[in-house]
């Protein structure tokens, strides 16, 4: 969880990674966003995110990235 | 006359259903009586067979089309979906490691990516080779010309099948959400052919995906009063922004650029400010039309616009315009091409280099964002001057991502507030000139003007001609003027009421009957009267000549 | 919950019928003359059922030339006149099959003037617009739209066409419900008169029918359509043609050709024998070149209701709107004297009513006028003694035929005083003025001259207002001793 959250840092520092509203419905992050914190995440835990994981649900909190990048180590 | 213009050179075909005829009133009159009358259970059907016949009103000629891009989808989706299905039975059934699984699983992707890559050249196909024939036209014949060949290809002999840009958007949708897996499949055509020909939105959107759209239509459809007078009232407003606000600013914005030899610079930058105006009413006028339209059917249909003057910033605009296109291409084009290996790569060449921020930033972005700019501006129209708009955006965006935090930093440094109202009007003003900017490039309709009319705005002001008569000699007379202008405003204050949260019908809902009542016979006889449509009157034929 | 809500819904539709009725009858244009078709075709759906047996039908020379109020009056005849300007064929006998549904019309005299021409949409539209919507209204669309390209819907919804007026709405159009009180029973009176023609050049007599004409087409599926519902209803068809230049002999030819072969009466009046037989006079009759005035009017209706007398027995009605009859009957005598261009016309008329005349020359009466007119002047009550008004300036004051003042000055004269019922009046004369002397002011009203002469105000002591005023002059271009009224005056407002 640590790693992933300044994994997150690093794509984007200024973005509060912990707030209440949905990070990606919400439009906290844009697409422009996405993409640095795709290849971030990517690089930091050696996983690939298809298009088919590039859905709200995964990419609304941290929680839910973590979740997804768990399912996606398995 | 009453055309939604949004896509014109896709919907200019179009002769008999348009919104604003007579007969698509007593179309949907008497569709909504039969939907009703109908038990709940068979009422999907009553909207599959009131489309067809919508559309086979428009044009019998253009059924091939859209049964060959809607049925070769939907076998597409139902042979992937049985792919994936089969795989998954596999595994469940049997013992696997994760290597095995990830094996299985790519083999299953792999098959459907071929038969994904083929739908896609099919239908992908034919929208371009009609889009882009149209346009040859002209060009084909004077290089058969120049051969000796007289060649007289006409644009007039290609079929353009009716909202073919919003159906194959949406089935193509439909096609990639089953390969990513985001949606199961249809196992109905009847099902998949109503989501992807239904009325309301096969002319001017919005694009709406299988899971939203899709769904909504095998809900139950049960009559709800306050939902159907809601959706009338939307139908209302739709039509007093379409016919009164954007049908009558349309003929002095044309009348400008094709008297543009009599336009002073102030006359253009009335016309350019009034085309913002003008776009808007619209198409978000017709969007209401679909949307009240619709929803008197109890099916919603996505919000395509969502106050797009309020956004600060070119690319929070593009969230808030025409919102279903530009998350399509964000869903469709724009993350794809960004989760390709090439971007990937290039994004690990920028890391390794340690090059700063906002250089790998923008390097990471510019194929993504030119990639689908430059198609989102082909989408809207074939020709130079789309091309020219596409570039355009991808330009704005493209710095506004590069320079945006280097911006950021210095309104700091000068000590410029940002949070403050004034900054924020500011910001909003400026995205709108933005937004315009665009607007000047396409709408005059050949590159040349636009330059001439920028031209002309600097170096030929004349700020005096907004004062004397010179506004009411491009087609609208000075009571046709001041209508538009009052219209324009009373369409701002409604907008800033709605931007502050009051839900207009909702408000006027609560008042007594009578004030209710006068508001939506005045509303309705608003439309009547001052509603661009119809015959025009000819007051030299009326005059009695008794001698 | 649900009744109400359906209550509520069917309430809100009737009170969006009720306002779009409203509506859609103010954004209909008015025509911008008087002689406002609006007001014919609506009052013909105003009419009491089964109380007309005259159709009155065709072009504006029905309209001026036959007077269904004097068909009432003098001879018990119940008619309304539904002819507008230039009306298309098609229009006349859409108007035919109305009226005969409201009432059970027994005649139908039809002016055939259109029949060789084709006529712009908007001379059906006045029609069609306004009257209401029907099978017989549709049918007559459809034949239209076998001959060119319209828009049906805006004929069954006029609005669609009219919205467009929004900007030129004037306090008229919320005025519709009244009626026009210059139009009565379709028929409207004028007091102008031209001189224009001569008797010979109505006359086709002797005419070469040297042009080819042919009936438009559409025209002639009407008429048959006419004749066809004529026939099966019981209902006489006459053609009527009052004396018109532009009717040829070729014209006259064709239609008596068609008329022969449909077994209709045709009476056309441009031969010296019907002329004659009417009475009809160049010089007095017309208000212009094509149109009969107040006078020729009269005359032509006399002989159109003596026929129907001779040869049809229709009832005799009474008069039904005793208040429209009045205002006619008022504005009948007013029109009479706006149409006297001889001094004894006048006389005659002042000698028939109860009035007040004022008198006041500016310019020298004595250079023009003769022993004749001097002796008609005086045979009212005047006392006009030509030698003494050498030069001079002159104003009277006649109460009927008592003389109450008479003045001759070398210098201006300004007479005030008032009239036998108290209001006071001022008249000016002098002789060095330019054409116009001071405007007179007569019980509130100011009368401006145009031409210099013998400037004449009648007063009506029973409708206490001006009902004329004039001048009696010497009209160098006609050569002769004329009455001459302003134009303004003439034309209706």
């Amino acid at each position: 969880m640590e790693e992933l959250l300044e994994a997150l840092k690093r794509a984007n520092s200024k973005v509060d990674w912990m707030t209440d509203k949905k990070l990606y419905t919400d439009k906290v992050i844009d697409s422009i966003d996405m993409t640095s914190i795709l290849a971030e995440l990517e690089e930091t835990f050696d996983i690939e995110i298809d298009m088919e994981y590039i859905i709200p649900d995964n990419f609304d909190s941290v929680d839910a990235m973590w979740k997804m990048v768990q399912e996606l180590m398995d | 006359m009453g055309q939604c213009r949004q896509t014109l050179p896709l919907t200019w075909e179009i002769k008999d259903m348009t919104f604003v005829e007579l007969n698509f009133l007593i179309f949907i009159a008497a569709t909504i009586l039969v939907f009703y009358i109908c038990p709940v259970k068979f009422r999907w059907l009553v909207l599959l067979a009131s489309s067809i016949a919508f559309y086979g009103i428009a044009g019998i000629k253009f059924f091939p089309f859209i049964f060959v891009t809607s049925f070769s989808v939907f076998l597409a989706g139902r042979g992937m979906g049985h792919i994936y299905e089969k795989t998954e039975n596999t595994i469940a059934e049997g013992e696997f490691d994760r290597k095995e699984k990830k094996a299985l699983k790519d083999a299953a992707k792999k098959k459907c990516k071929k038969i994904l890559v083929l739908l896609l050249i099919l239908n992908v196909g034919i929208l371009a080779v009609i889009k882009f024939t149209k346009f040859a036209v002209g060009p084909l014949n004077s290089i058969f010309g120049k051969f000796g060949v007289e060649t007289h290809f006409n644009a007039a002999w290609i079929i353009v099948p009716l909202g073919i840009s919003y159906y194959t958007f949406s089935s193509l949708s439909y096609l990639l959400d089953v390969y990513w897996k985001r949606v199961s499949y249809e196992k109905n055509y009847a099902r998949f052919l109503l989501y992807a020909i239904y009325f309301p939105h096969i002319l001017q959107g919005p694009i709406e995906r299988y899971g939203r759209l899709g769904q909504r239509l095998k809900q139950e459809l049960r009559f709800d009063y306050d939902r159907f007078c809601k959706g009338m009232q939307l139908i209302v407003w739709g039509f007093f922004k379409k016919l009164v606000i954007a049908d009558r600013l349309d003929i002095f914005i044309s009348g400008v650029y094709s008297d543009y030899k009599h336009a002073s610079g102030a006359i253009f930058l009335v016309a350019f400010f009034l085309d913002i105006v003008y776009i808007y009413a619209d198409f978000s006028g017709c969007m209401d039309i679909a949307r009240g339209v619709s929803q008197m059917f109890g099916v919603e249909l996505d919000l395509n616009f969502d106050h797009p003057f309020s956004a600060k910033s070119v690319t929070e605009f593009w969230r808030k315009w025409h919102m279903s296109l530009g998350g399509w291409f964000k869903d469709y084009v724009y993350y794809p091409i960004s989760t390709s290996d090439l971007v990937k790569n290039i994004g690990k060449f920028c890391k390794k280099k340690e090059l700063p921020d906002f250089l790998a930033r923008s390097l990471v972005t510019v194929i993504p964002v030119t990639v689908t700019w430059v198609l989102t501006g082909l989408w809207h129209g074939t020709g130079k001057t789309y091309l020219a708009w596409g570039i355009y955006y991808a330009f704005m965006i493209f710095m506004s991502v590069t320079f945006g935090d280097s911006m950021k930093a210095l309104g700091n440094k000068l000590k410029i507030k940002t949070d403050t109202w004034s900054f924020g009007v500011f910001q909003m003003v400026r995205t709108t000139c933005i937004f315009g900017i665009g607007r000047l490039l396409t709408r005059p309709g050949e590159l040349w003007l636009t330059k001439y009319a920028v031209i002309k705005t600097f170096t030929n002001f004349k700020p005096w001609t907004l004062f004397d008569d010179t506004l009411y000699q491009f087609g609208l007379d000075d009571k046709g003027f001041r209508l538009a202008i009052v219209a324009v405003l009373v369409f701002g204050l409604i907008s800033i009421l709605q931007l502050r949260g009051v839900s207009i019908r909702d408000s006027i809902g609560r008042q007594n009957i009578v004030f209710r009542w006068a508001f939506y016979l005045l509303a309705i006889f608003a439309v009547i009267i001052f509603g661009i449509y119809g015959p025009a009157y000819d007051a030299a034929s009326f005059v009695y000549m008794a001698y | 919950m649900k009744s109400k809500r359906l209550f509520k819904a069917i309430a809100f539709a009737c009170v969006f019928v009720l306002v779009f009725n409203v509506v859609d009858k103010v954004m209909k244009a008015k025509l911008t003359s008087d002689t406002s078709a609006t007001y014919v075709i609506s009052g013909m759906y105003d009419t009491k059922k089964n109380s007309i047996d005259v159709c009155i039908v065709g072009t504006s020379q029905q309209v001026y030339g036959l007077s269904a109020m004097r068909m009432l009056d003098k001879y018990g005849i119940s008619a309304y006149s539904c002819a507008t300007g230039d009306q298309p064929v098609l229009a006349s006998m859409f108007l035919i099959k109305e009226l005969d549904k409201r009432h059970d019309i027994k005649v139908v005299f039809f002016d055939p003037g259109m029949m060789f021409s084709e006529i712009e949409e908007a001379k059906y539209r006045t029609v069609l617009d306004q009257s209401k919507l029907s099978k017989n209204k549709m049918d007559a669309v459809n034949i239209m739209r076998k001959y060119r390209k319209l828009n049906r819907w805006t004929y069954v919804l006029p609005i669609m066409k009219y919205h467009t007026r929004w900007g030129d709405i004037n306090e008229k159009d919320f005025r519709y419900k009244e009626m026009n009180d210059k139009v009565f029973r379709g028929s409207i009176m004028h007091g102008a008169v031209t001189r224009v023609h001569t008797d010979e050049d109505f006359q086709i007599d002797n005419d070469d029918p040297d042009e080819k004409v042919t009936i438009n087409k559409e025209a002639l599926e009407c008429l048959d359509e006419m004749v066809r519902y004529c026939n099966e209803n019981n209902i006489t068809l006459i053609f009527t043609k009052s004396p018109k230049p532009s009717w040829t002999k070729a014209m006259s030819l064709e239609c008596q050709r068609y008329a022969y072969e449909n077994n209709i009466t045709f009476l056309d009046f441009n031969y010296k024998k019907l002329y004659d037989a009417v009475g009809f006079d160049a010089a007095h009759d017309f208000m212009n070149a094509d149109h009969l005035n107040v006078r020729g009017c009269d005359k032509y209706t006399d002989y159109i209701s003596n026929y129907i007398l001779k040869n049809y027995d229709l009832d005799k009605r009474e008069v039904d709107d005793k208040e429209m009859m009045d205002t006619y009957l008022n504005q009948h005598v007013q029109k009479y004297f706006q149409s006297s261009i001889d001094i004894d016309q006048f006389t005659q008329m002042y000698q028939d009513g109860d009035y007040e005349m004022l008198v006041s020359s500016s310019g020298d009466i004595s250079s023009f006028l003769d022993e004749n007119s001097i002796n008609e002047l005086n045979s009212i009550g005047l006392n006009i003694n030509i030698d003494k008004l050498k030069g001079m300036n002159y104003v009277a004051h006649l109460d009927g035929n008592e003389l109450v003042y008479e003045e001759s000055s070398d210098s201006a004269i300004k007479y005030s005083d008032k009239l036998s019922n108290g209001k006071s009046f001022t008249i000016y004369s002098d002789i060095k003025e330019a054409v116009d002397t001071d405007p007179a002011q007569v019980a509130g009203e100011t009368i401006k001259y145009k031409k210099k002469g013998m400037n004449v105000i009648i007063y009506d002591k029973q409708n206490k207002s001006v009902i004329d005023y004039f001048t009696i002059w010497y009209d160098s271009e006609l050569k002769r001793i004329d009455i001459y009224h302003d134009p303004d005056l003439l034309s209706l407002k």
